[in-house]
């Protein structure tokens, strides 16, 4: 007797996989999340035409997902959010803020360190901070922290350059960054920003 | 040294009680319920801050200093005064937020630019009343002047701005008697520090 089960098996990776456009809609786990090939529907519907290519790897749940970055150039997922397994620390990677989710819908992000002076992550660049549309402080937790993402300041100017403009309470705390000292703040305070360095 | 906390909403009388609890020392906590209450705006944070900005003036004469802390102030260690120290000549002491702040308006740069920090509200303390009451008194006046500020955090920013025109002897604070910074239960639990500050976590004492 044959029993045909409905459910389908569902992968488990411990790496993960890179973008592969022949996989688009195939789902699986990574790192306890379920993850998925994005359809050209997929990207569709949260407005990342153009951004990505069908077959790219995202999380299911990538409304306010924030823990969950990608390397733009090696699609490595990270979780700042456990610092002791957080991977390749001594490797500069992209910070993209596809790799948020929704970056429409996030009203705070944080990856800096909360006060422990250990380096968190190494970014050389940030991208896509342009659809960071709805930054909001919480109380006295800013809306950005990259605090200890040995930033330069060509990337926190770049980082400043490309925000949009806020009428919100919105705080940027790019304090003890390598360019810290030597970015430009008011690339920032004249869209609306308070910056912290 | 008197300690003094204002709560106006339920939420903050919760946060209050919790600071009560952790303390374990007498601290009087202004609510709803104090004879001297009454709303100033229907606005509740507008009318909080004022009666925080007003707190002096809810203190029965006493000879002691004052110690202000907000009501979301808890401490995890048991006698958290032991190693509280304040130089003899100092009037106001409070801890300073880190950082360089650069504002997109000249009221909250003028007032960081004067101070070369910002300052923080939560732990604050006077050396007598009268001075709580001089510092408060010109707060209150300030923080009023612009309540349509204050949902841009414009609670702090008035303290500085009034304080520029006082000549009273500064001290700064250790970070570790107001590490408001720490928001998660194992930081708290790993820091070395005295107090903290959450909405969150009210039974953790």
């Amino acid at each position: 007797m044959f029993y045909k089960s409905s459910r389908k098996i569902i992968p488990h990776y411990t790496d993960l996989p890179l973008n592969n456009s022949n996989l688009s809609g195939q789902e699986f786990f990574y790192k306890g999340k379920l993850w998925h090939f994005m359809t050209q529907l997929d990207i569709d519907s949260i407005g990342w035409n153009g951004i990505v290519e069908v077959g790219f790897v995202a999380p299911y749940l990538k409304i306010l997902d924030a823990s969950i970055l990608y390397n733009n150039s090696h699609t490595n997922a990270y979780t700042p959010s456990n610092q002791t397994t957080f991977l390749d620390q001594n490797i500069y990677h992209s910070l993209n803020i596809l790799g948020f989710g929704d970056p429409t819908k996030l009203t705070q992000i944080n990856v800096g360190s909360s006060g422990h002076p250990f380096v968190t992550a190494k970014y050389s660049q940030i991208l896509n901070a342009n659809l960071l549309t709805n930054l909001n402080d919480k109380g006295t937790s800013p809306a950005i922290d990259f605090r200890y993402c040995s930033l330069t300041s060509q990337v926190i100017d770049s980082l400043f350059t490309q925000l949009p403009i806020t009428n919100k309470v919105a705080t940027i705390n790019i304090n003890s960054n390598t360019g810290s000292a030597s970015c430009t703040p008011s690339i920032a305070t004249s869209k609306g920003y308070i910056v912290i360095t | 040294m008197k300690l003094f906390t204002v709560a106006i909403g339920k939420q903050y009388e919760n946060e209050a009680q919790r600071l009560q609890r952790s303390i374990n020392l007498p601290i009087e906590v202004f609510t709803k319920n104090h004879s001297k209450y009454n709303l100033v705006n229907n606005d509740n944070l507008i009318d909080g801050l004022y009666h925080k900005s007003n707190f002096a003036n809810y203190i029965e004469i006493t000879s002691e200093p004052i110690l202000f802390l907000d009501a979301d102030i808890f401490t995890l260690k048991q006698n958290p005064f032991e190693d509280f120290s304040i130089k003899s000549d100092t009037d106001f002491a409070y801890v300073p937020y880190k950082g360089k702040y650069y504002f997109p308006d000249n009221l909250r740069q003028s007032s960081f630019d004067f101070h070369q920090h910002k300052i923080n509200s939560g732990f604050m303390y006077f050396r007598n009343l009268e001075i709580a009451k001089n510092i408060c008194n010109d707060w209150n006046i300030e923080l009023m002047k612009n309540t349509d500020l204050i949902q841009y955090q414009y609670d702090e920013y008035p303290l500085m701005i009034s304080l520029m025109n006082k000549n009273y002897k500064i001290e700064l604070l250790d970070s570790k008697w107001n590490n408001w910074e720490l928001s998660e239960l194992h930081e708290f639990s790993n820091s070395d520090s005295i107090f903290f500050q959450s909405h969150n976590f009210l039974n953790i004492i």
